[in-house]
């Protein structure tokens, strides 16, 4: 009897905590219902659901125009294949560069490398908005403004990742790298050979980041780009609203098409993203 | 030994995984860049570009990348005086500016390379533009960026070039607006008209007079007693007044705020201590406060239609630029009233989207070139093609008979009644315009959220001055 009871109470339990669930996973998923539908609606229908259930429901007439429009007349294409080739640039080299510095800070001993670590948390609650001019100015000496290179160049080094990378190098075994230096081989071939396949979850960790943040940003491709030729998508996107003016439409047709590349990058890294989240769980 | 032969099977283990894991890694890095460098391909494979202004961007990177000179057709790598840049605040009217320049080029005989950028990023290409050196010959955007362009030695004047006879052909309200510093230094093809949208059914069916002129405005008591009437009658938020969009209340409440008596700036400093802070300006945001505490304006509304579509409400402080929407969706119900008499009288106000010369079109050798284009831009045929569109006010006198809606007993006739009665409130002149501009969003935007409004315009006033003061904008 009491064995029955309280498996009716897991049950509850279960089907309570269920709900939770579904609630909170809502919650998380609402937002992209409203956009991916909203996209195939009309601007007045839009409008019109606004503030109601109704704006998370494919209701009224569905078309596809904004997205015709959004390929056609607003040139989505032009601007995502600027937007591409400036992630193609940033990530890997984010990933890399990063890594080698973290892997030096976290794994060899030199002079000057405390001091170092400090500057570099320091610079981490430093907001980009407070430097972007000097780092203006200085990809303008150094003639890189309207450009691939500038847009991808100077966004390379980021001290969060650095500290990510970092702490994952410090938290290694010495012995792995005494014994690969008995065995002969160099800091670079330690680097490539050994630490950097073993810190396969913060690679893809730093990955998707920095995938999410160049694709997003907006602040300096507005400096740097100085004509339409290398403008990137979140600039194209922020043109369809002004004060007078929302085209709703687009912007949601605009906004799912934005956001299927960072899909298809956190598909093919989730199972190192929460390796790598666990793992700094158990750390801490 | 063992020890040690365990160790190596160990090693010879971790490093197969480390192998195996580094493949995997590399696996995905290849399949998302190849991924990437097909869409990129197709990109390219698809790419058919009817626009002009891509054209030109693009065969602007191919002729970097070829040498050319070539540009879409035009010859632009050796400046001439034929060739001009002009960068324009995107808006609403951007193929009407397409369409207007293709015809003059056509015309005369000219190249005029138009890039499109929202506003705020227009205004930061402006303010890096003399360190990288790449400024336009000509801007067309909102006159409130043209104070600082012009303190910073951007703009160049126009006091020679236009003509006396052009000049006083313009709305008293331009010729005020593109006065800065003594000098004019713009043009402008329309001004705003600014007044309540009214629907007339609504109205009529709740008996409520409805004013035809601005001397025949409701005051204070009688424009209250018609939102009580609407309300009684089912209108469920009588007036709209795109609390959505707190932005645009900088311009379309500042004739409630001059009707109480306040105002953002004193005008004479052109410092907003006293003024933005003063009894009178916190009153005429306290009276959002209030008309949300009545349920005459819905606090909470994020959308665009309440008065257009949703008919929620009969009144929206809204300006010309939603001709289209409401006449479209309420036909002959559509309808302007004056914005009431709050005290101190009944004010609209003006203000537009301008063409201002560039210094560097004097050091590039376009001047001529770019006023050229300034002139031809005032000519009855684009201003017409302009308002047309927008459905707002010519800028010139001897093209408002030609517009029907603005005839006496027409639908629009209010805008230019007023506008010629110069009972217009413009926006501050002065460099901090866009400082203001943003601050009292902010500050809109709260007190619509509930916040006190007393407090709040303190605050802003002081934070609006210390960057006054800091940049040495006040004239005290």
């Amino acid at each position: 009897m009491k064995t029955a009871m309280s498996k009716r109470k897991k049950a509850l339990y279960l089907m309570l905590m269920y709900i939770v669930y579904i609630f909170v996973a809502f919650l998380f998923i609402a937002p992209i219902i409203y956009m991916v539908v909203s996209s195939m609606k009309t601007d007045a229908q839009i409008v019109s659901d606004m503030s109601t259930y109704k704006a998370f429901l494919p209701v009224g007439t569905l078309t596809l125009d904004n997205f015709l429009q959004v390929i056609s007349k607003v040139h989505f294409m032009k601007f995502f294949k600027n937007s591409v080739v400036v992630a193609i640039i940033n990530v890997p080299l984010v990933t890399i560069v990063n890594a080698m510095i973290g892997y030096a800070l976290g794994m060899l001993d030199f002079k000057g490398k405390n001091l170092l670590i400090s500057l570099i948390i320091a610079l981490s609650i430093i907001p980009t908005e407070a430097v972007i001019i000097n780092r203006f100015m200085v990809a303008n000496q150094l003639h890189m403004l309207n450009s691939y290179v500038g847009l991808a160049l100077p966004t390379m080094g980021y001290p969060m990742y650095i500290f990510l990378y970092y702490n994952h190098f410090k938290g290694m075994p010495k012995e792995l790298m005494e014994a690969a230096i008995v065995d002969g081989e160099s800091y670079g071939g330690i680097f490539w050979r050994i630490m950097l396949p073993l810190s396969k979850p913060i690679c893809a960790t730093v990955i998707i980041m920095s995938f999410i943040r160049t694709w997003g940003d907006l602040l300096w491709p507005t400096l740097v780009t100085r004509d339409e030729t290398y403008r990137t998508l979140p600039l194209a996107l922020r043109a369809l609203s002004s004060d007078v003016y929302i085209f709703w439409g687009q912007i949601f047709a605009f906004a799912t098409l934005m956001t299927i590349p960072v899909f298809i990058i956190f598909l093919l890294f989730q199972k190192q993203f929460i390796q790598s989240l666990t793992m700094s769980g158990i750390k801490g | 030994m063992s020890l040690s032969k365990k160790g190596g099977v160990h090693d010879s283990l971790q490093n197969c995984y480390a192998k195996k894991a580094m493949r995997q890694l590399w696996k995905k890095v290849m399949v998302c860049v190849s991924v990437f460098v097909f869409a990129t391909a197709m990109t390219g494979c698809g790419k058919k570009v009817t626009d002009p202004v891509t054209t030109t961007a693009q065969s602007e990177a191919e002729s970097k990348e070829t040498g050319s000179n070539e540009i879409g057709g035009k010859e632009t790598s050796v400046k001439e005086a034929g060739s001009i840049k002009v960068w324009v605040s995107s808006g609403a009217e951007d193929d009407t500016y397409r369409e207007m320049f293709k015809k003059m080029e056509t015309e005369m005989n000219i190249v005029i390379n138009d890039e499109y950028y929202p506003k705020d990023e227009l205004d930061s290409k402006m303010q890096v533009a003399p360190v990288v050196g790449d400024a336009p010959d000509m801007i067309i955007a909102d006159y409130l960026q043209i104070p600082s362009y012009y303190e910073a030695g951007m703009i160049e004047l126009l006091d020679d070039r236009m003509t006396t006879d052009m000049k006083s052909d313009l709305l008293q309200s331009i010729v005020d607006e593109s006065t800065y510093d003594g000098h004019l230094i713009t043009t402008a093809q329309f001004d705003s008209g600014m007044a309540l949208w009214a629907n007339k059914s609504m109205l009529e069916a709740a008996d409520i007079r409805i004013p035809t002129s601005y001397k025949e405005a409701w005051d204070k008591a009688e424009f209250e007693d018609a939102l009580a009437k609407l309300k009684a009658n089912g209108v469920k938020y009588p007036l709209y007044i795109r609390q959505n969009k707190p932005s645009s209340l900088y311009f379309t409440y500042m004739p409630i705020v001059a009707s109480f008596g306040g105002d953002y700036i004193n005008r004479d400093t052109m410092l907003t201590e006293g003024v933005l802070d003063s009894e009178e300006t916190i009153a005429a945001y306290s009276y959002i406060t209030w008309l949300e505490e009545q349920g005459y304006i819905n606090g909470a509304a994020d959308y665009e239609d309440a008065f257009y579509g949703r008919k929620e409400s009969a009144l929206a402080l809204l300006g010309h630029w939603k001709y289209k929407d409401h006449v479209t969706n309420l036909g002959d119900d559509a309808i302007l009233v004056p914005i009431p008499d709050f005290g101190h009288g009944v004010y609209t106000c003006s203000g537009s989207v301008v063409w201002a010369m560039t210094t560097a079109a004097t050091k590039n050798g376009t001047a001529d070139a770019v006023w050229s284009v300034m002139d031809e831009g005032l000519k009855p045929e684009y201003i017409n093609q302009i308002t047309d569109f927008n459905g707002a006010i010519p800028s010139r006198k001897s093209v408002l008979d030609s517009k029907e809606e603005l005839k006496k007993g027409e639908r629009l006739y209010l805008y230019r009644e007023q506008l010629e009665a110069g009972i217009s409130v413009l926006r501050p002149l002065t460099p901090a315009h866009m400082t203001i501009y943003s601050a009292m969003e902010a500050a809109a935007s709260d007190i619509i959220g509930g916040a006190d409004a007393a407090e709040v315009l303190k605050d802003t006033s002081k934070s609006i001055d210390d960057i006054i003061v800091e940049n040495g904008w006040s004239l005290k």
